[in-house]
């Protein structure tokens, strides 16, 4: 797993390149809380690297978006065919606001 | 005149008495009328046991085919009296042991040319026929051993028509017809992994019992390094200074190692010194694989020998020989030669046993009466090509250890991605051995290694997962709520719910103690999230 951050006024992008699944998520995950713990509001997932998804990486995105509420959100962006499949039968596409690239996911 | 003409004669009868030669006077009955004293010293007899008696059959050996030599000495001497008869003669000692004689017979006729006496001198030539016979003894078992050693030398070979039941993308044919004596060339092939096949074909500089041992240590050698070494040039270039190394004999080998990547056809090959392999396009055209990367091996201890590259097409098939072919002489000392070998392999390209039977009849017939000089080896690797992939599954056992799933998914990755299994297909599995893995290891009790398995089936991608825990079926789980608002979501059944949706196909099964989890996806097919 390779994480890659970028920071924009009020949001940051964290890129993740590889596998996010069971190896992989704990850290992850602690990227992310740090970022929220800072208070940002936007957190944007960059996936356009992501190889594939698994239900450890479904959890990750859950608790960070939990944590984000009520103030924040989680945007997500470049999920590749497997990765909509994933959030598709989860139901996680309509949970999360799903963009097409990154300039579309920090519009919002 | 008289007195010394007798004087003369009684010297002579003395020297003949004390000669050391066997004299003697015969008949044709067999009868013996004299024997000087070293004769009868020779076959242990007196003189009264011999002399007026038909001893002649106590002399020679009561064998048919003694008794035969005999006889044609006896007709000889009958058929043309005037005429010596030279013969060697196995007798018989008195106490039995054999005496082999040389007798220069002489018959002394009568006014009417019938033979009255022979006259033999003899000489005991024993020694000599004992040390002959030996000597024939010990011909024999060489030679015997030689046949010995050349059985052994082919036993090393590997079967000419091999099964790989695993791989359908490639044939060999091979064929090492031995020239009589024990001579110096072999093949070999193998799979150096479950992608790469290392074929070579080599000849010994010399013949006998040395090129044997030299060819065995040679071949080892090509084994042992290509065991777990994918280049032929550093496989040649180990192989050529552990020879230079132990080669007191100066002897030297010519070796063609290619190793081919059954997936995509690519040959990377060297050759040290050996004659150079034909590729039979399947469109009947013909490549002659001309480079030589370096002298034979065994001669200049680090040579830096190099590679190249061919590439076999489905249908193409790479033809390896020794000099045995081209060399084959004809009965007026033509060789065989380049050319009617590529005329044997040119035009549409049957099946390998077939190019292999055919360049052997061809040199067969060429030869004719003649004996082969020389070993004749063919080697012939066809490619079929890929997308006949081996179906053969992959199985992992994995530690009771979630540490264990990221190495065992980049397993499974490998695995697919040999097998070209689409992108798609590839991920959507990916995903789902990551959660059942995880399943496994986490719901599982105790220690036991987790043992999972992915196939190809007719299309299917099918993956399995066993452990030993109690008996749990996670299809049984409820499926979460995929419909909730975020704020009332669960993160639990997740995994077996994207098992589900992105398999088209899922079984629990409770076998042997072991709870087996079994799921499938139709490889290209439409995607698993409707289902």
């Amino acid at each position: 797993m390779r994480i890659h951050e970028e920071r924009f006024e009020g949001a940051v992008v964290v890129h993740l390149a590889g596998r996010l699944d069971t190896s992989t998520a704990p850290e992850v995950q602690a990227h992310l809380e740090s970022v929220v713990g800072e208070g940002v509001d936007v957190v944007v997932v960059g996936l356009d690297d992501l190889e594939f998804m698994s239900s450890a990486g479904l959890r990750v995105l859950l608790a960070t978006a939990k944590r984000l509420r009520p103030t924040g959100s989680l945007r997500l962006f470049g999920l590749n065919s497997t990765v909509r499949d994933v959030f598709d039968v989860s139901g996680f596409s309509m949970i999360f606001p799903v963009f097409e690239d990154e300039p579309a996911a920090l519009a919002g | 005149m008289v007195r010394e003409r007798t004087a003369e004669l009684e010297l002579a009868i003395e020297q003949m008495e004390s000669a050391d030669t066997i004299i003697d006077r015969w008949t044709l009955d067999g009868v013996i009328h004299y024997m000087n004293d070293f004769g009868l010293q020779t076959l242990g007899y007196s003189a009264e046991e011999v002399v007026g008696r038909r001893s002649i059959y106590s002399i020679v050996p009561d064998d048919p085919e003694r008794l035969a030599e005999w006889f044609a000495v006896r007709d000889q001497l009958e058929a043309n009296p005037h005429r010596n008869v030279h013969s060697e003669l196995q007798c018989k000692h008195k106490d039995g042991s054999p005496v082999w004689i040389a007798f220069r017979n002489r018959p002394i006729l009568d006014a009417d040319d019938r033979i009255v006496e022979v006259f033999s001198v003899g000489i005991d030539i024993t020694d000599r026929r004992l040390r002959e016979s030996r000597l024939a003894a010990d011909n024999r078992r060489m030679v015997d051993e030689l046949a010995i050693g050349r059985e052994i030398q082919l036993s090393m070979l590997p079967d000419g028509a091999p099964e790989f039941p695993m791989h359908d993308e490639f044939t060999v044919r091979a064929l090492l017809e031995p020239a009589r004596e024990v001579g110096g060339d072999f093949y070999d092939f193998f799979l150096i992994d479950d992608r790469h096949l290392c074929v070579c074909v080599g000849d010994v500089s010399d013949k006998g019992v040395p090129a044997a041992l030299f060819m065995a240590v040679t071949k080892t050698l090509i084994v042992s390094r290509g065991s777990n070494d994918t280049c032929p040039a550093s496989i040649l270039r180990h192989v050529n200074d552990e020879l230079c190394r132990r080669n007191d004999q100066s002897m030297f080998v010519t070796i063609f190692i290619g190793v081919l990547d059954t997936q995509t056809g690519t040959l990377r090959f060297s050759n040290a010194g050996h004659n150079p392999p034909i590729v039979r396009r399947a469109d009947g055209n013909l490549d002659v694989l001309d480079p030589r990367h370096g002298p034979v091996a065994g001669v200049v201890e680090g040579f830096d020998y190099r590679s190249d590259e061919a590439v076999l097409h489905p249908g193409d098939q790479l033809v390896m020989y020794t000099d045995g072919v081209t060399e084959a002489m004809d009965p007026d000392n033509v060789a065989f030669g380049d050319d009617r070998l590529l005329a044997v392999l040119g035009g549409p390209v049957p099946d390998p046993t077939t190019t292999v039977e055919v360049l052997f009849d061809a040199v067969t017939a060429h030869a004719g009466e003649r004996d082969a000089f020389d070993d004749v080896t063919i080697l012939v690797l066809a490619f079929h090509g890929q997308g006949r992939l081996p179906s053969a599954g992959c199985e992992l056992i994995l530690d009771h250890d979630r540490a264990a799933i990221a190495g065992a998914l980049d397993r499974l990755e490998q695995w697919m991605a040999e097998r070209d299994t689409p992108d798609e297909d590839r991920r959507a599995l990916l995903t789902v051995a990551d959660d059942l893995l995880t399943n496994a290891i986490e719901h599982a009790d105790g220690s036991a290694p987790v043992v999972t398995t992915l196939a190809i089936t007719d299309g299917w991608l099918e993956f399995t997962v066993s452990d030993e825990g109690s008996p749990f079926n996670p299809f049984e789980v409820e499926v979460p709520d995929t419909d909730a608002p975020l704020e009332d979501r669960r993160a639990g059944g997740l995994g077996i719910h994207l098992a589900r949706s992105l398999m088209d196909r899922h079984e629990y099964d409770r076998t042997s103690g072991r709870n087996v989890v079994r799921v499938s996806r139709k490889i290209n097919g439409a995607g698993g999230a409707e289902q």
